[in-house]
């Protein structure tokens, strides 16, 4: 079976506007066979052809500025671009702390809705303490209307941020 | 949207994104732009940020305060390794933090926990964890 969703880790460029380009740690776009062909008008394309990635990933460690991924977060969402959500993850090594969040786009086009259990930086979780917070992300909102979504793929993409946190501590 | 034992999902709306002010900036496309010399410049900073994590801040501003096109943005950044942490925000280089581990780790267990979720029931894929250098494709296999 073919992958609904492949990795472009390696075709990293999203344009945002005509003067902005942003290169997320990793992103996902639907595979051409599983576009309509009369694909749908929501989804955009990049300059090269290929559609805009439905999800994006930024991780931050260490000093970067909270209020930076939060805009990039923004720009993301572009009228532009057809990203779909947006899920970043910053970690600050001298607190011990860290910090999950998604984000869909917002019911006008433009700009973010961010979900988040965690209080944002400098009051952000503890890696040493268990969070017990589950993302759950529609696979509706992922995939976008008018995308059938596979049959054997669940309902939700659930994002644990304990998993998260025990992988930091793996290396911290 | 969210589970957790015992709390309610609160949702935040983002705040829109500020710009740079072009009041002082250089213009790429102006009659003064010299190429070949910012290149050069672009070159040195690239080179200190990647050998040290550190850009001189004068050299870092002179570089940060130019507009310039996506052309010229693709054209001094493709194919480095560090650029994906290189941004282009209305026509002005930035300059992110590089990544320092547990970056990477962190992206590949992101990247693990969605793939198995989005890729159906083929359990011969995989990704490739590395994926922390724009320059190295990671795909699934």
């Amino acid at each position: 079976m073919v992958r609904f969703l492949q990795d472009v880790s390696n075709n990293v460029d999203c344009k945002l506007n005509n003067r902005s380009i942003k290169r997320p740690d990793a992103s996902y776009t639907i595979k051409p066979p599983h576009i309509p062909n009369r694909r749908p008008g929501w989804m955009k394309l990049k300059p090269n052809g290929i559609v805009y990635p439905n999800i994006v990933v930024e991780i931050a460690v260490n000093n970067q500025s909270p209020t930076k991924l939060l805009n990039d977060c923004e720009r993301y969402f572009s009228r532009n671009t057809s990203i779909r959500v947006w899920i970043g993850i910053t970690y600050w090594r001298a607190g011990r702390k860290f910090w999950v969040g998604w984000a869909e786009r917002r019911r006008g086009g433009v700009g973010a809705t961010m979900h988040t259990e965690m209080d944002w930086p400098p009051g952000h979780c503890s890696i040493d303490e268990q969070t017990d917070i589950i993302y759950s992300i529609p696979m509706a909102t992922i995939f976008g209307p008018n995308i059938t979504i596979p049959p054997n793929i669940s309902q939700n993409l659930l994002i644990d941020t304990d998993e998260i946190r025990l992988e930091i501590l793996n290396y911290v | 949207m969210v589970t957790r034992r015992q709390s309610t999902a609160r949702t935040n709306e983002g705040s829109v994104a500020s710009t740079t002010n072009s009041s002082n900036s250089i213009s790429a496309t102006g009659a003064a732009f010299d190429l070949p010399k910012f290149k050069k410049l672009f070159d040195q900073v690239y080179n200190q940020w990647f050998q040290t994590t550190l850009i001189r801040e004068d050299l870092r501003k002179t570089v940060e305060s130019t507009d310039i096109s996506i052309e010229l943005f693709e054209k001094l950044t493709l194919n480095r390794q560090f650029q994906r942490y290189i941004t282009l925000v209305d026509g002005r280089i930035r300059f992110d933090e590089p990544p320092s581990d547990p970056h990477g780790e962190i992206v590949g267990c992101v990247i693990e926990m969605i793939s198995t979720q989005v890729g159906g029931t083929n359990s011969q894929a995989t990704f490739s964890m590395t994926s922390d250098n724009g320059s190295i494709p990671s795909r699934c296999f």
